[in-house]
């Protein structure tokens, strides 16, 4: 409970400042703090898991670090011309060829990761719970 | 039309018959028609998310966008961040979701959100909420189709529209849900495999990547560029909206209701975002190469940017290939559209009645009857009231994030969230969409330019969501313990 709070405080955080952002018009304090939110989301999946336990920290944090590295990378690129040189990567503008490549990437590792951390048990146990809880109601019935 | 095309184009509505078909026969009783009878596969429930939020817009529109603007214009933003949405909506929502399913059933929004705050006014405005974007969603689809049908078939619009709509409603009013995620499942292996082949006959029809990148740094530096000629600010509001916004979009949400195992939502996520990205290829593919060879005067005149994926499928694809092509926006617009009608019926059956304590009787049979109905209302309003559906369909995604996100997906993580958080969340949802909506079709401009409304109304509710939930704690938590459990994820 303690840590869905801070999760959701730090999230209302996050979106009045995107909030801000907006009527400010500034892209980046739009976009840089959607990066953590996206590693809030992340952490919500692994809300069981939180208490003692660092490798959810480290699948988000994973995510928001890379995420954070692509946009201050094509931010420092694009700073002069939106192009960035003009030299090229596998025939795109170096700007096109990291954003093509890197978000959806960064999409896959996402869904791998969340694959890899899925535990089965978890969610089995509510299968027993219901079978158990049933089982009580019909015994409940029957009296 | 050649006749190839015109043949591949009749085998596939001939094989999504069949499937509707073979579905009314499985299709028994409420929990088929809505939920297929929680016995879905991971395969089935990823390819249905990926399809029913991939439709006529994300196809022929993102296209015509890319062609007009660049990457930017939707692969950069819109296209890249929906299926983020998608992984997230399984970190977020997936487990949860289907625990509470397995409480007795749930089939519906409505029927969780009831579960969740013990309240039949959630599930009321929720109802709504879902009601209003059904009807905008299935009348652009419906348009969609009438263009589509019209341009591969010799007969005009409204014939066009009419039978695609007959073989949609052969489908979804007797095999509901069943036969929606059948048919999304042969749709979705449709337009992934025609994207995979036609971005390698798009490339090379623009002259290879290279030559692409030249002719539209020669035209315009920004169109090489990864926004294109849309501002960041415009992207950075997209990826907000189009990332979190797809954890609350109903057709996605409620396949978790159908999960059969628990072990199939393991790489559901992973197999849902990479079928979308994949078909993001053929997007960003057809629309930059079609914009290079516009530049070198070297495409055929279009009326508006949305004919360049069509007109690249006829013109520089072999006329199977192409007749695949145009069945796999076929495919799009109709997944999407089953999708909306279960949702439709569902809201109208099921979440407002039961909201007003007068539950219907049949729900099977009146839910094929609404079904069809809503066919017919959304062709009417598309012929006669476009305006309307115009004004719907592009309040849809954004009115659905911002109504359904925060009461829904953020109800099922954070225990302290209220049903007054909830209602008022839903409701200032729909009302800032639509105001802000309204307010741009008539040259009133309210927020500062580059904002998307969606993003603004979405970020707007979630505050609200929090804030009312944190001023309205009740004295004494009367949430039942099964619930509380699925807090924990």
């Amino acid at each position: 409970m303690e840590q869905s709070n801070r999760l959701i405080y730090a999230f209302l955080g996050l979106t009045v400042l995107m909030l801000v952002g907006m009527l400010l018009s500034s892209w980046r304090v739009v976009l840089y703090p959607l990066i953590p939110v996206i590693g809030i989301c992340i952490l919500f999946g692994y809300t069981r898991e939180l208490p003692g336990r660092k490798w959810p920290l480290a699948v988000a944090g994973s995510i928001v670090i890379l995420y954070g590295l692509l946009f201050v990378v094509l931010d420092l690129m694009t700073g002069g011309e939106p192009t960035g040189r003009t030299d090229y990567v596998l025939g795109m503008t170096p700007p096109m060829a990291l954003y093509i490549i890197s978000f959806p990437l960064l999409v896959i590792l996402a869904g791998v990761l969340y694959g890899l951390t899925f535990k089965q048990e978890d969610v089995q146990e509510v299968v027993e719970e219901k079978e158990a809880s049933d089982e009580l109601e019909s015994e409940g019935g029957a009296r | 039309m050649s006749t190839t095309i015109i043949s591949v184009v009749v085998v596939y509505l001939l094989v999504t018959i069949f499937i509707g078909v073979w579905a009314t026969a499985r299709t028994k009783n409420t929990s088929d028609f809505f939920v297929a009878g929680r016995s879905l596969g991971m395969f089935v429930v990823a390819m249905a998310v990926f399809t029913s939020i991939q439709s006529g817009f994300g196809v022929l529109g993102g296209t015509g966008l890319t062609f007009d603007a660049g990457l930017g214009g939707f692969v950069a933003g819109i296209g890249f961040a929906a299926p983020l949405g998608f992984v997230l909506a399984w970190f977020l929502a997936a487990k949860r979701m289907w625990r509470l399913a397995n409480l007795g059933e749930v089939y519906t929004l409505g029927d969780v959100v009831e579960r969740r705050y013990g309240s039949r006014g959630v599930r009321g405005w929720m109802g709504v909420a879902v009601a209003l974007g059904v009807i905008g969603y299935l009348g652009v689809q419906v348009q969609a189709t009438g263009v589509i049908m019209a341009a591969i078939f010799p007969f005009g619009f409204t014939t066009g529209a009419i039978i695609g709509l007959l073989i949609l409603g052969i489908y979804a009013v007797g095999g509901g849900i069943i036969a929606a995620v059948y048919t999304d499942l042969f749709q979705g292996v449709i337009m992934v495999g025609v994207s995979i082949i036609v971005v390698f006959l798009a490339i090379n029809a623009g002259g290879g990547v290279l030559n692409i990148t030249e002719t539209l740094q020669g035209s315009d530096p920004a169109l090489a560029s990864p926004f294109g000629t849309v501002s960041a600010l415009t992207i950075a509001c997209y990826l907000f909206l189009f990332s979190l916004g797809a954890a609350g979009q109903p057709q996605l949400l409620t396949k978790f209701l159908m999960i059969g195992d628990t072990k199939e939502l393991k790489w559901g996520a992973l197999t849902s975002a990479l079928a979308y990205l994949l078909t993001m290829l053929l997007v960003a593919g057809v629309g930059l190469s079609a914009l290079s060879l516009s530049i070198r005067g070297e495409f055929p005149q279009l009326e508006t940017p949305d004919q360049a994926l069509t007109t690249f499928f006829v013109e520089f694809t072999p006329a199977i290939l192409a007749g695949l092509g145009l069945a796999g926006i076929l495919a799009a617009i109709m997944s999407t559209g089953d999708a909306f009608l279960n949702l439709g019926a569902a809201a109208l059956i099921r979440d407002i009645p039961r909201s007003l304590n007068v539950p219907v009787r049949n729900e099977l049979l009146w839910s094929r009857v609404v079904v069809a109905l809503l066919l017919v209302l959304s062709l009417l309003f598309s012929l006669y009231l476009d305006t309307l559906v115009a004004l719907l369909g592009v309040f849809g995604w954004g009115a659905f994030a911002a109504a359904i996100f925060p009461a829904v997906v953020l109800g099922l993580v954070w225990p302290r969230a209220t049903k007054q958080g909830a209602i008022w969340s839903i409701i200032v949802g729909i009302v800032l969409n639509f105001v802000l909506e309204i307010g741009a079709r008539n040259d009133l401009v309210l927020l500062p330019e580059g904002v998307v409304n969606g993003a603004f109304a979405l970020a707007v509710a979630i505050i609200v969501f929090i804030g009312v939930s944190l001023v309205t704690q009740p004295r004494e938590d009367k949430t039942s313990p099964e619930v509380k459990r699925v807090f924990e994820g």
